[in-house]
């Protein structure tokens, strides 16, 4: 059905030759990274098990330059938790990593033990580092693929977004 | 057992445990020589390595930083954070913008553009703010800002320690790139002038010479000639002193005219840099960001407004020209003789000699390549110069360090020829060491044990054999000079080796890499399109310098396939230098001529003759019947 069908008047449509098209779909809503229950716990769990496993925070990640590395290893679990990844550096793309750190609140980095958002360039750069495990510390190793593998198979549904 | 066989017992197991450690140490002792010994070398060369606007991505400053992300994000991570100053919590002042001022400076490095602002406004549109992590692109005040932050000695520390990690990657890959170093000395103008600053009327009337306002600026023609006449005159007699305490050059005769002799430096020609104590006495009110000199101890007073540079003048009156000067530093590279690419940096001030800056650029070169300089994995064999560095200070410096110094002849202090370095005791000649017992020739190293070492105490010494065999003692024994006895003849490669004018004949070759970082990165910058227009100019050169090497270095590395995937590759491959043919046969030449291939010295005098050959051969004997 064309314009000039509905209201008698010009066809303006095809004078500008314009092509109706069906309605485009929605984009789906994101949902955003919250610091919820659910994710507070697990930011918490993965917290014991690291202080269980790791007595200094410094080696934690050997061959990357960050402030925080025990942080940031965390927000890596929350990353893997969340897009059902495993702790391989094939799966981990820059694309997916912005898309995430857009989504995730200001207040989710504070729990993770961040003074302040870490910029997306720095979690793009250490997220692909630590797809690699020799920049993970041998204790640690096995928390990371724990992780991963649970959240590949589907293990961790509340805290995938 | 009684008391007495106890005490031997213990007194033996003593003596063993002292011989075994004995033992030991000589083993250690043995192993160390053998490392540290060298007998022959060879050089080999690289094209293409550098050759980076063959290939459409590496030449690309946006494609080399999302190379740099994806390639070595440990690098890139360090970078980043060595380049970001610490803000402590509760510090004022807003948090800065997201995006790392390190990686956009590597990209504006990239560009080779010398000018901050020019380069800003041609990339207001270019995706490289995105590429560091900008959320958008900052202001032209924060961006300048920024960029003179990153002067500071701690951020260009940061950039080159960037780029040892990829130079590192070099020398795994091949472990004899960096065995030979070229050296050589480039002018890095500052933009600043030399402008007349006396502190008041009174004050200039009471001076001595003419005020003139401004000093022109030397051309970098001039400041290169003065360079190699400099060079082609003989050893100056303390090649250290500073340039405008050494005696002016000779002019050149005029024809049916006697040479004049040297004359003694004229006191208004020589510049006085003034400390900061000197100007604030005077009352020269801008010490802090100025540099003052005067012409002579009663001269006018000049200033630069960049404090950090040295000055060298250039007398043309004798010739109906006014004064020059040069202000700024030297921009003095170790270039690896494999790759055809810097590797080390230094920059200082004008008025200090060119081979002073190598005892730092050595230590810089070491960090470079070794993890750890003090027990370093990879060692220099030797480094090649031009003329100017054939002297005693700065060849008896590298074989002190166990580096062979490959530099042409030159006249030694006074005009003395080089045959003059021959040791009245027939120990050596101008070229190596003769052999003690018939004043022979040394033989090439070739055994076990010969050629040059650093003994355990650091004594640099050649161990040889006499080449004529003359004597018992010249046939069994193995014989050893220090190098210190006269450190220009006795090298460690040589002036009879091929592989020293092989590789000496390649250094004319290296004068390119100056003028391809010039047009790469716009470091050392002699004209006004090339300089930087900075106040602080060495501390900027030093700045674009270190940036300019991560980028060479992670180029490189991408462009031979040492890391990354990068599609297009180096083509070529690596061959052996074959160009000192001519040189080396000058050098057998000179040896004929002089006869220094046969006995000399008092040695030879005290021997008989050996049996000479018959001249006539007896006839042969007639065949039996």
């Amino acid at each position: 059905m064309t314009t000039a069908n509905n209201g008698g008047g010009r066809n303006f449509a095809a004078a500008f030759a314009a092509v109706t098209q069906a309605a485009r779909p929605l984009p789906v809503t994101t949902s955003r990274v919250v610091a919820s229950d659910i994710v507070a716990e697990f930011i918490e769990a993965c917290d014991s098990a690291l202080n269980c496993c790791i007595s200094d925070a410094r080696e934690l990640l050997p061959g990357i330059d960050i402030d925080q590395p025990d942080s940031m290893l965390k927000a890596f679990l929350l990353f893997l938790a969340n897009q059902g990844l495993t702790s391989n550096s094939e799966d981990i793309d820059a694309e997916l990593v912005k898309d995430w750190h857009t989504r995730v609140a200001p207040r989710v980095w504070l729990v993770l033990g961040f003074p302040r958002e870490p910029g997306l360039l720095t979690v793009q750069l250490a997220f692909s580092l630590l797809g690699h495990q020799q920049h993970v510390a041998g204790d640690a190793r096995g928390l990371v693929w724990a992780v991963g593998d649970f959240a590949a198979i589907g293990l961790m549904p509340g805290l995938r977004s | 057992m009684t008391r007495a066989q106890r005490q031997q017992a213990r007194r033996d197991a003593q003596r063993q445990r002292r011989a075994y450690q004995q033992q030991l140490l000589q083993q250690r002792s043995a192993t160390s020589r053998k490392r540290r010994q060298r007998t022959n070398a060879t050089a080999f060369g690289l094209k293409g390595a550098t050759e980076f606007s063959c290939d459409p991505q590496l030449s690309n400053p946006v494609a080399v930083i999302e190379m740099f992300r994806r390639f070595a994000p440990a690098a890139c991570l360090e970078l980043m954070r060595a380049t970001s100053p610490d803000r402590l919590p509760g510090q004022a002042g807003a948090p800065r913008m997201d995006g790392s001022w390190g990686l956009i400076f590597f990209a504006h490095i990239l560009t080779g553009n010398p000018d901050w602002q020019r380069w800003y406004n041609e990339a207001q549109s270019s995706p490289i703010w995105e590429v560091c992590g900008f959320p958008q692109r900052p202001s032209w005040a924060t961006t300048y800002r920024r960029f003179c932050e990153l002067e500071s000695p701690r951020y260009v520390a940061a950039f080159e320690h960037a780029s040892t990690r990829f130079v590192r990657l070099a020398a795994r890959n091949v472990p004899h790139a960096f065995d030979f170093v070229h050296i050589d000395g480039t002018p890095a103008h500052s933009h600043s002038r030399l402008e007349h600053a006396c502190p008041d009327a009174a004050y200039c009337a009471s001076r001595t010479g003419t005020a003139t306002r401004t000093v022109a600026r030397a051309s970098d023609d001039v400041v290169s000639d003065e360079r190699h006449k400099r060079s082609a005159a003989p050893e100056p007699d303390n090649p250290d002193l500073p340039p405008d305490d050494q005696p002016p050059l000779p002019a050149p005769p005029r024809a049916g005219a006697a040479a004049p002799a040297a004359a003694a430096v004229a006191p208004n020609n020589k510049a006085y840099k003034l400390t900061d104590e000197q100007a604030r006495d005077i009352g020269l009110v801008d010490w802090r960001r100025s540099r003052y000199f005067t012409f002579g101890p009663e001269g006018h007073i000049m200033r630069s407004r960049d404090k950090q540079v040295g000055i060298r003048m250039y007398d043309n009156t004798g010739r109906g020209g006014k004064k020059k000067v040069w202000i700024g530093g030297y921009f003095l590279p170790a270039i690896s003789d494999y790759f055809w690419a810097p590797f080390a940096l230094n920059f200082f001030e004008a008025d200090i000699q060119e081979h002073l800056g190598w005892p730092t650029l050595f230590r810089k070169a070491m960090t470079a390549v070794n993890e750890d300089p003090d027990n370093p994995t990879h060692r220099f064999t030797g480094v090649i110069a031009d003329r100017a560095f054939t002297n005693r200070t700065f060849i008896g410096f590298n074989t002190n360090e166990g580096i062979a110094s490959i530099t042409p002849e030159r006249l030694l202090p006074g005009g003395r020829d080089w045959t003059s370095l021959r040791d009245p005791d027939g120990l050596w000649d101008e070229h190596s060491p003769r052999c003690r017992y018939c004043g022979g020739p040394s033989a090439p190293a070739a055994g076990p044990g010969e050629g040059f070492a650093l003994s355990g105490t650091g004594d640099p010494r050649i161990a040889y054999r006499c080449a004529l065999r003359w004597t018992d003692d010249c046939r069994n024994k193995m014989q050893t000079i220090s190098c210190t006895r006269e450190v220009r003849a006795l090298l460690p490669i040589g002036r009879r080796e091929r592989v020293f004018h092989d590789l000496l004949n390649s250094h004319s070759q290296f004068e390119g890499v100056f003028d391809a970082w010039r047009d790469r990165y716009a470091v050392s910058g002699t004209s006004n399109a090339t300089r930087s227009k900075r106040r602080v100019s060495i501390e900027a050169q030093r700045l674009r310098a270190a940036a300019a090497l991560l980028a060479e270095w992670f180029r490189i590395c991408v462009r031979q396939g040492y890391i990354g995937n990068h599609a297009k590759r180096n083509p070529h491959q690596p061959v052996q230098r074959t160009g000192g043919t001519r040189r080396a046969s000058k050098v057998t030449g000179h040896r004929s001529q002089h006869m220094l291939n046969l006995p000399m010295g008092p040695a030879s005098l005290t021997l008989p003759f050996p049996p000479a050959a018959a001249a006539n051969p007896p006839p042969p004997a007639s065949p039996p019947p």
